[in-house]
């Protein structure tokens, strides 16, 4: 079994999963936000709705999106060492018609095209010109749609009648559920390092005492059940039962996600149990941390695994 | 369109000797390890006790067949329509061919082929396949696998007439039904051939033990 050998995609596919995971959570934090502020608003209560349109959610978002366009040209730059003859991508778009991978490449271009966008209407909150008013309402939800459209068309790519390894529904969910666990996790993470100003004053608390990171982490919870549910039931792990190694490393997968699942339980209770000094949320902010690494660990073993599985002799 | 060629295989014929693979390594200059054209062999069957002496033991639907197989020149070819820089395409005749200088190596049209037709070159990072020999073929000879073929069991042709010839059967486990890509493919069966994606064998000889 070939665990390496097809490096260069494990990464570009967790890298623009970690990104438009991120771009998910990060639209469940301001939508839960916005909704505050404008509740806000409307009781007549300082700050409101545009405290979060303008300074406070683009410095507090700077960092989240600088990972995301992070991840996703280190994801593209990382599928350029997949190919034999890299010059040659340039012709990659000219088969939309009928390849789902010039179709993955065109929704991976999109994609970072939006976020440079965001990006850049997001460092200068300030200047309120026209295009801003029209466009930044907009764009977080453009880009977490032109997001999950390429989390499809990757997932699309493996969908060839003659690799009946991949070719099932439960590769796009996996790779959707690889995008939420890493993506809620990440965001989770930043939030507990970086605590959100409130709209209404006060501690970081969204309207019903409902904290963004701990629906993160609920979202992400929920997400690494079904993937240990999913990655039961993948024809890649039927296919590498027969191997010591796959199923050894499948089963080290499953641990994994089991660790993280179990500390994302505890640390759920736990705020109920501990309000939370300064000290306890640094505490929380590096088990989060520890879990990503874990979720990472566990979902790079498993992309390892899914090319190793699929790339056999057709007969 | 001019007529579309196809190949015939005489699995009732075919002795899975290999020199059809050999030739075409030849032609190509293919190293080891790389190969347009591949033998696969087919079998399966097993050993019940002897009924007359419970002691031995006696076989029991045992079965082996082979199979040449390149590139099958289909009529919907799956690594056409993966292909995303459009470096591959299909001439007037049915030859899918592969042109180079706008192939970018990503493999994909390796994953979406069902019969394994497509071979990474590694010096050039470019893939590479069986082109029906067009350069012979086009000036009126045959490829060299079909001229090489000790037992006569490989033909190629316009398909149209192959199959009025010997038939429309276009699959045999453990190759894939054809409705999928529609390979220009006549197979004569052997006695023993199994229903494509029925069959109760297994390959006896995958790709990693191929040089």
């Amino acid at each position: 079994m070939s665990l390496f050998h097809e490096l260069p995609l494990v990464v570009f596919t967790l890298a623009v999963q970690l990104a438009v995971g991120s771009c998910l959570a990060l639209l469940v934090v301001r939508r839960m936000l916005w909704a505050g502020g404008e509740a806000a608003a409307a009781d007549g209560m300082a700050g409101g709705a545009d405290r979060y349109r303008d300074g406070a959610w683009a410095a507090w978002s700077h960092r989240p999106l600088l990972l995301v366009g992070v991840a996703t040209a280190v994801g593209l730059a990382a599928s350029l060492l997949h190919l034999g003859a890299p010059l040659n991508a340039v012709w990659a778009l000219t088969n939309l018609g009928s390849s789902w991978l010039s179709r993955e490449i065109l929704a991976g271009l999109v994609f970072f095209g939006l976020w440079a966008v965001t990006f850049q209407l997001n460092r200068r909150p300030a200047a309120a010109t026209r295009a801003r008013r029209v466009l930044a309402p907009a764009l977080p939800p453009a880009l977490a749609l032109a997001g999950l459209l390429l989390v499809w068309s990757v997932a699309q790519v493996y969908m060839l009648p003659a690799r009946p390894v991949w070719n099932s529904w439960l590769t796009p969910a996996s790779f959707l559920l690889t995008t939420l666990l890493l993506g809620t996790v990440a965001m989770a993470a930043y939030l507990e390092a970086r605590p959100l100003p409130d709209p209404v004053g006060g501690e970081s608390a969204a309207p019903g005492g409902a904290r963004p990171g701990l629906v993160l982490l609920a979202v992400g919870l929920a997400a690494i059940v079904a993937q240990a549910a999913a990655t039961l039931y993948h024809p890649v792990t039927r296919e590498l039962a027969a191997s010591a190694t796959g199923s050894a490393l499948t089963a080290g997968r499953l641990a994994l996600l089991l660790v993280a699942g179990l500390l994302i339980m505890g640390l759920l209770v736990r705020p109920a149990l501990d309000p939370g000094s300064a000290a306890a949320a640094r505490g929380r902010g590096r088990w989060i941390v520890a879990m990503l690494l874990l979720l990472l660990a566990s979902e790079a073993v498993g992309r390892m695994l899914f090319y190793a599985a699929g790339a056999v002799d057709p007969f | 369109m001019t007529t579309a060629l196809g190949f015939r295989i005489d699995a009732s014929a075919c002795i899975g000797c290999r020199t059809c693979v050999i030739a075409c390594k030849s032609k190509n200059g293919l190293p080891p390890g790389r190969h347009f054209r591949r033998v696969v062999e087919y079998s399966g069957g097993g050993w019940i006790p002897d009924p007359e002496d419970p002691t031995l033991m006696a076989p029991s639907g045992i079965f082996a067949y082979c199979l040449s197989v390149s590139c099958m020149h289909c009529e919907e070819p799956a690594c056409l329509r993966a292909c995303p820089t459009g470096a591959l395409r299909q001439r007037d005749d049915g030859v899918v061919v592969i042109e180079s200088s706008r192939c970018a190596g990503c493999r994909y049209c390796e994953w979406a082929c069902p019969y394994g037709a497509l071979s990474y070159d590694p010096s050039s990072g470019r893939m590479a396949k069986c082109d029906l020999c067009i350069d012979l073929v086009d000036g009126g000879e045959e490829p060299w696998c079909v001229t090489a073929c000790v037992t006569r069991a490989l033909e190629v042709g316009p398909i149209h007439e192959l199959r009025e010839r010997y038939g429309s059967l276009d699959a045999l486990a453990p190759l894939p039904p054809g409705e999928r890509t529609r390979p220009r493919l006549v197979i004569t069966p052997h006695p023993h051939g199994q229903l494509a994606g029925r069959g109760t064998g297994h390959s006896s000889n995958p790709e990693r033990d191929l040089r």
